[in-house]
């Protein structure tokens, strides 16, 4: 008997419509029309929370960074600066899964030198380049957008409303005649852009 | 024997059953059937009472509280900004303390223009509410007796990468966890801003947390960062729900659930390594854990603002990660329009089910939900598909471990100091984790050397954990460990289990085809009795998917655990059992890894 029951629930699985039968023109649409449903009785807007309240959540401080050693105030700095083009292209038209259209190269004068670590080494810089890519929409995903240059992993890349940025301070990774790619995960697929590198004399 | 209670629960769940799932005739028919048999045979194993994965009988109510223009400072955020929002969902009518459960979701984008910047350009117009994409598990839980806040985490999103590689990943949100934990210490003193509905209503020392990818990670680590700052609120449940595990952090002392989708197309190593690493790394913890696999579910539809639904802004940026995965994206298994993918009410109905009866069971004490967490019966009909794997490691007080596969002494002499030996076995080493002198051990168990193939194997260049591999090239190898006469008394367990996978790009393994093997017991008397694997457990399948596209996460190699009744080896004496053997007959050859043996409740 026990066979019966796991028989005729082993069908209903295997063949209800519910399970596999799913039309794949139709996957995207919820079917919870007939689903029993939690009875809300109900959803109450946004309400503050008193500033007093919120002085008592602090958490104790512990090994916090601050100033230019924060690595977020750094990349927000270097996100804002102004930066002299050392190189762009031109390509507009869209390429590829994640329509990568064309980049831009800035070098950025930082306001101090800053120490930070190139390859093993900490090292005192006063110049970052940031390098702009243009296209998307570029997904905002647990695997963080790689970017490579001629194959070498440079930096993570930063969804801004402007593009994928990726910042470094070490200008010897941008190879003139060097192709742009992007990839998410290590083991991703690169995505190419369309045009390659090129500057004028030396960064 | 039904209590009464249990008795009408169950009426009420075989009435809902038959509501949602009996529409056309035959089905009708076939769940009238099997409705009938529910009711005249409620001992029979394979069928549970009650439906985790239905709604609770309570009324709930929804409030949120704070804003993203309400900021806070968190110790591992330097100078960036982090709101203090959420959603809360309760039970309408609150009469005594509720157990809190918090929720956390992962990276995405911030800002309904694609960026991932905080605050965003337009304040309070354009933010992304990726707190608000667990709605449907929040109300149904606080439907049980629950209290169930969604935490808004856009401000660590925006500076989430640079802490990637701090000391602790994760701990920004531990600390934004912490933060909300205590401003509900203060919601339960009275001090809630919505008239003091809260006080005593909040159960701080029986806490669950639940966090998906990046949010994942938050949980893992906030249960050991409330454990640093004293333990002042009581976690008792940690559920990372596809979560990243850039920290390898070891997780003891708390009923863990990770569940995760075969299909996920972002977090393609599982987070299966929470499990992995905190079997056996305290001797004292008799805490539980699970994995949960759910295939065909990928990684954003578990929160619907991540979910491309046409009822969602497209500014939310909701997609399918695995079909923008250009990996992964033809692969036959888990492509868009493959038949084996659930479409997103499916996938949530997958965690609607298994996170209301992961936390029921170890924050609620309905012990009637721990057999579909342990893989004793199939998915509730609730899931909407038989297709998920649970597995189980029960606590030190639960278990009686024989062989962990951990090392290479393990091939030879198990963890009860019994001989381990092997006979027409043509494969017989360790892969997957620390490489081992002396013995055959290999990093990879499967030479894809694909580290998204192999989920409990080596990641982040850090071993994964080592299991044994057993192949046999034509009928009849064994594999047997000796239990010592003085742990040779297993009356007080009730099953004998292990987990297992397929090698799938084995030859010697039929491509699509379930593997099965012999599992003998012999006791003093020289008494045997043995059963298949295939009779009790759907573990061994052939992984799917297809090894020959370039970088396809999938097929993946995942340790399954396979629980057989003490019960199905009969004329034993169970007082003294002397062998735990397996017989590789079923199948003419074949490949496996196997690691976990041991008698367990």
């Amino acid at each position: 008997m026990k066979n019966w029951i796991l028989i005729s629930w082993l069908a209903m699985y295997v063949f209800s419509p519910l399970t596999y039968g799913a039309d794949p023109s139709t996957s995207n649409v919820q079917d919870s029309s007939n689903s029993p449903e939690v009875q809300i009785e109900q959803i109450m807007e946004s309400v503050p929370i008193p500033p007093a309240l919120l002085e008592d959540l602090r958490l104790k401080t512990e090994n916090s960074k601050t100033g230019s050693e924060d690595p977020y105030y750094r990349s927000q700095v270097v996100m804002k600066l102004p930066g002299k083009i050392v190189a762009s292209g031109s390509n507009t038209k869209p390429v590829g899964d994640l329509k990568l259209k064309t980049y831009r190269l800035e070098e950025i004068t930082l306001p101090e030198p800053w120490e930070v670590k190139i390859g093993d080494q900490d090292q005192l810089v006063t110049r970052a380049w940031r390098l702009t890519i243009f296209g998307g929409p570029f997904p905002v995903r647990n695997m963080a957008a790689e970017v490579w240059i001629d194959n070498k992993f440079i930096a993570y890349g930063d969804n801004t409303d402007k593009g994928l940025v990726a910042v470094v301070y070490d200008s010897s990774v941008f190879i003139n005649g060097a192709e742009i790619a992007i990839s998410y995960g290590d083991n991703g697929i690169k995505s190419k852009l369309p045009e390659r590198l090129f500057y004028k004399g030396l960064l | 024997m039904f209590t009464l209670k249990q008795r009408r629960n169950s009426e009420i769940t075989q009435k809902r059953v038959q509501e949602r799932y009996c529409f056309p005739l035959i089905w009708r028919c076939l769940c009238i059937f099997t409705i009938f048999i529910m009711g005249n045979l409620s001992s029979a194993p394979a069928i549970a009472a009650i439906d985790p994965g239905l709604p609770g009988s309570l009324s709930v109510m929804a409030k949120q509280y704070g804003s993203f223009k309400t900021i806070i400072k968190l110790p591992s955020s330097g100078s960036a900004q982090v709101e203090l929002l959420a959603r809360v969902w309760h039970p309408s009518s609150m009469t005594r303390s509720y157990p809190l459960i918090i929720m956390l979701h992962g990276q995405h984008q911030t800002c309904v223009d694609g960026s991932r910047i905080f605050p965003c350009n337009r304040q309070n117009t354009n933010n992304v509410p990726n707190y608000l994409g667990y709605d449907y598990l929040g109300k149904q839980l606080a439907s049980y007796g629950y209290i169930v806040v969604s935490v808004s985490a856009n401000g660590v999103n925006a500076t989430s990468d640079p802490f990637v590689q701090a000391k602790y990943p994760g701990q920004t949100r531990a600390e934004l966890i912490q933060t909300h934990l205590n401003l509900w210490k203060n919601f339960n003193n009275g001090g809630d801003p919505w008239g003091g509905i809260f006080r005593g209503r909040v159960n701080l020392a029986n806490v669950g947390t639940i966090g998906h990818s990046r949010g994942g990670e938050g949980v893992a680590r906030h249960y050991n960062y409330n454990k640093q700052l004293g333990s002042p609120y009581g976690i008792k449940a940690v559920l990372p729900l596809a979560p990243v595990n850039w920290g390898r952090h070891q997780i003891n002392g708390v009923p863990l659930a990770v569940m995760s989708g075969y299909c996920d197309g972002d977090v393609i190593d599982l987070g299966f390594r929470y499990f992995d690493d905190a079997r056996y790394a305290s001797t004292t913890d008799n805490a539980p854990r699970h994995t949960i696999l759910v295939m065909g579910a990928n990684h954003n539809y578990f929160n619907t603002v991540w979910t491309d639904e046409p009822s969602n802004p497209a500014g939310y940026g909701g997609w399918d990660d695995w079909k923008n995965n250009p990996s992964a994206a033809p692969d036959p298994q888990c492509r868009k329009a493959s038949i084996y993918r659930l479409i997103p009410a499916k996938q949530r109905a997958t965690a609607l089910a298994y996170v209301s009866a992961f936390f029921q069971a170890y924050l609620g004490q309905r012990s009637e939900f721990l057999p579909y967490l342990k893989g004793d019966l199939l998915p509730p009909p609730s899931a909407q598909t038989n297709q998920i794997y649970a597995s189980y490691h029960p606590g030190v007080l639960q278990r009686r471990t024989i062989n962990t596969t951990m090392t290479g002494t393990q091939l030879t002499r198990n963890n009860l100091g019994g001989a381990v030996q092997k006979s027409n076995l043509t494969t017989y080493g360790l892969c997957g984790g620390a490489l081992q002198s002396g013995v055959t051990s290999q990093k990879n168990c499967e030479p894809s050397l694909i580290d998204a193939r192999e989920p409990h194997g080596w990641g982040l260049n850090l071993p994964g954990m080592n299991q044994t591999i057993l192949g046999w090239s034509t009928p009849g190898g064994l594999y047997y460990n000796t239990i010592p006469a003085a742990s040779g008394n297993i009356s007080k367990f009730t099953t004998l289990q292990f987990r297992a996978a397929v090698n799938f790009s084995d030859p010697r393994n039929v491509i699509g085809i379930p593997q099965d093997f012999k599992v003998w017991l012999m006791d003093s008397s020289n008494k045997w009795a043995y059963t298949t694997v295939s009779k009790y457990s759907r573990a061994l399948f052939f992984p799917p998917g297809n090894p020959n596209l370039l970088k396809n996460p999938v097929p993946k190699l995942t340790a399954n655990t396979v629980r057989i009744p003490l019960g199905a080896f009969t004329g034993i004496d169970k007082t003294n059992i002397r062998y735990v053997l397996f017989e590789f007959t079923q199948k003419a050859r074949g490949a496996i890894t196997v690691t976990d043996l041991a008698f367990a409740n």
